[in-house]
């Protein structure tokens, strides 16, 4: 019996382990990788730590621990303007989603006007929603809906359903579903006609037919890669790349981190969002201790105010509200 | 000649001088030359972050032929070229399924076709057996401006029918594009169509406004465009302000149909009647300079009954270089427009 504490941890330190895991292989083809390393198994050096995916998680988490309810796009507006527009650092280690909403809040618009921008559909939101997924424990609609909230604020339209997507299968994941309810979940709760939906089914049917997740690489990335564009933080792309390699890997945490890490373009949110769901549905002893050991408080890098927020903390306090907030309201 | 014809014709000049203006093209024409000749430009400046010579390295011939830089359209004419032949081929009721054709043949080239990431992305999907809309949906640059040219002879084959303007060019935009993408398109086709066939600057606009659906990215970016003209009688007074406010600051490429459209709307609200003054006005916004100057040419030659290209520019803009599209190469531009402009003139008077 795998206890919710347990999978909380799970999912925040796969997530953080993900992100921090698939650093030094972020922005690089497979061919790149392959060259420079032969295969990626382990952490390259002492000092590689998580980067934006971790600490934007860790400040949602923290908005949700002080809101205890049905966060709301003006919520998360507030937060940005308060915490990070006012920072020195505001920009740090952001990407161009981010950083183009809070242009465009400097500039006076709101969500979801500041969401709607060149990057509007950056995994920015997907890498960072798996405490909507804790807090929302078997509760697919309202993690999404925490993920929409959200994402309003910096993505729009694919950067959006894919964090809708990543929400709600670490929700499923958290209340002990099969990898298979957490890909149907994740379906349902995207457009059918989006490039998210395409792009989810796309990996998960290849992924699913291979035997393991090496041989499924390969396929994986020439299916669903932009490699005529430069810039890697496409959603829907590494949404179906993660689902695809969770599917390759059966779910496996090592195996589907380890995937994500080597199968090029953004590989720390790749990694992140494979391991919050394998994470959540397995519980943290299935991430190497050598590797969760590294995950303690956060450096605060891209966003200063999350500095020194503990990470397995944080996550028991979101797994002890997951019990108490009544969601009867948000659905 | 009916002055329809004359504006249609000035509308798809116009397109093909601002595009052999557009300071980016100079770079696409670079395309005709050896490899090794990009490859050192390219050398040069990376050089520049330990030389400190920051002067931008120009695309050059050196021993190689010098006539490929003469001034000529490049990108946006030789894709608007494809969707007038593509549209002239199938005539309106089969041109959804002719584009298929058309994309697919592009798709399986052996020569290789270049465009925009929306373009290449298309291309991708399509090879992938995405088809349209799918194909305009599945990359990341749904919303960049490459349909807005291409639906410049949809415009003008269509003239005073606004619907079939937008049906048309949505379908084109679709290949490519979504959303803001196509809605930009079949706004630019609406407008061009209206202005050939007479209507005012503002009574066209109009029209092609009403397209953006409300709240729309484009439509919000179209309407502050607009704030900042109004009660204004010259653009380059607002040059600092439209930058700082259109144009994005942050990403790598300019060419989005949000800025690209409304930009274009501006400067030709103002300037529109005088197409020499609104053609160098497009050029002064670099960022935008890769379809913002074709835009303007286009939109300001479609409200001209005079002649805008004399003999230089007919002369410069007659051949297509193949550029973008190797197998357009030595093709007639001007036949096309004079094939496009019996189309529109056989639709009008039947």
């Amino acid at each position: 019996m795998i206890t919710l504490q347990e999978r909380a941890r799970g999912a925040f330190l796969g997530l953080a382990v993900g992100d921090a895991l698939g650093g030094p292989t972020e922005g690089k083809t497979p061919e790149a990788i392959a060259a420079q390393w032969g295969r990626v198994t382990d952490f390259l050096s002492p000092e590689q730590g998580g980067s934006d995916d971790t600490e934007y998680a860790l400040f949602g988490a923290r908005l949700l621990l002080e809101k205890r309810r049905m966060l709301t796009s003006a919520d998360m507006e507030e937060a940005y303007r308060s915490s990070i527009i006012n920072a020195t650092n505001a920009y740090k280690g952001a990407g161009f989603s981010e950083v183009i909403a809070i242009n465009q809040l400097i500039d006076g618009r709101h969500a979801p006007h500041s969401g709607q921008h060149v990057h509007s559909w950056s995994d920015g939101l997907a890498m960072r929603v798996a405490p909507y997924g804790i807090v929302a424990t078997g509760r697919p609609g309202i993690a999404a809906k925490l993920a929409a909230a959200d994402g309003a604020v910096t993505n729009a339209g694919e950067g959006i359903y894919s964090g809708q997507a990543v929400a709600a299968a670490v929700a499923v994941a958290m209340s002990g579903g099969s990898l298979e309810e957490c890909f149907r979940t994740a379906l349902q709760s995207v457009p059918g006609d989006s490039w998210t939906y395409a792009a989810l089914e796309r990996g998960i049917r290849i992924g699913s037919a291979s035997s393991e997740v090496w041989s499924a690489l390969p396929l994986l990335h020439r299916s669903i890669a932009c490699s005529y564009y430069h810039w890697t933080d496409v959603a829907p792309e590494a949404a179906g790349l993660a689902f695809g390699i969770l599917a390759a890997s059966r779910g496996v945490y090592k195996d589907a981190v380890l995937g994500a890490v080597n199968i090029g373009r953004d590989t720390d949110t790749i990694a992140a969002v494979c391991g919050a769901v394998c994470g959540a549905m397995h519980g943290s002893g299935v991430i190497p201790s050598a590797w969760s050991e590294r995950i303690t408080t956060s450096r605060g890098i891209c966003i200063r105010s999350v500095q020194g927020m503990n990470i397995r903390e944080t996550a028991d306090r979101l797994a002890v509200l997951s019990g108490e907030i009544d969601w009867s309201s948000s659905t | 000649m009916s002055s329809n014809q004359q504006r249609g014709r000035n509308a798809l000049l116009g397109l093909a001088m601002g595009d052999s203006l557009s300071w980016t093209s100079m770079f696409h024409r670079s395309v005709l030359l050896p490899p090794w000749t990009r490859r050192i430009r390219r050398e040069m400046d990376a050089a520049s972050e330990s030389n400190n010579v920051i002067v931008t390295p120009m695309p050059f011939s050196l021993n190689q032929p010098a006539e490929h830089f003469d001034l000529s359209p490049a990108l946006c004419t030789e894709w608007s070229a494809f969707t007038a032949e593509t549209l002239l081929h199938s005539g309106p009721e089969r041109f959804a399924e002719e584009l298929l054709i058309q994309w697919r043949e592009l798709a399986d080239s052996p020569n290789p076709v270049r465009g925009y990431v929306s373009t290449q992305g298309a291309l991708q999907n399509i090879r992938n057996g995405i088809l349209p809309p799918q194909s305009g949906r599945q990359h990341p640059h749904y919303f960049d401006d490459s349909a807005l040219l291409r639906a410049v002879p949809i415009g003008v084959y269509c003239g005073s029918d606004g619907t079939l303007a937008a049906r048309l060019a949505g379908l084109d935009a679709a290949v490519t594009n979504s959303e803001d993408g196509i809605w930009g398109a079949q706004s630019v086709a609406v407008t061009v169509g209206q202005l050939t066939a007479g209507s005012t600057i503002d009574a066209a606009m109009r029209q092609g406004i009403a397209v953006l659906p409300e709240g729309s990215w484009i439509r919000r970016s179209v309407d502050e465009a607009f704030r900042i003209t109004a009660g204004a009688s010259a653009v380059v007074p607002l040059i600092p302000e439209l930058q700082r406010k259109i144009v994005n600051r942050e990403y790598s490429y300019g060419n989005v149909a949000a800025e690209t459209l409304a930009l274009a709307f501006a400067i030709v609200k103002l300037h529109g009647s005088e197409f020499n003054s609104a053609l160098s006005d497009a050029t002064a916004f670099p960022k935008s300079a890769e379809s913002l100057p074709s835009l303007v040419g286009a939109l300001a030659g479609a409200h001209s009954n005079v002649p805008v290209a004399g003999r230089a520019w007919t002369d410069s803009i007659t051949t297509l270089k193949g550029i973008a599209l190797p197998a357009f190469v030595g093709k007639n531009y001007l036949s096309i427009i004079e094939e496009v402009l019996q189309h529109a003139e056989n639709r009008r008077t039947s």
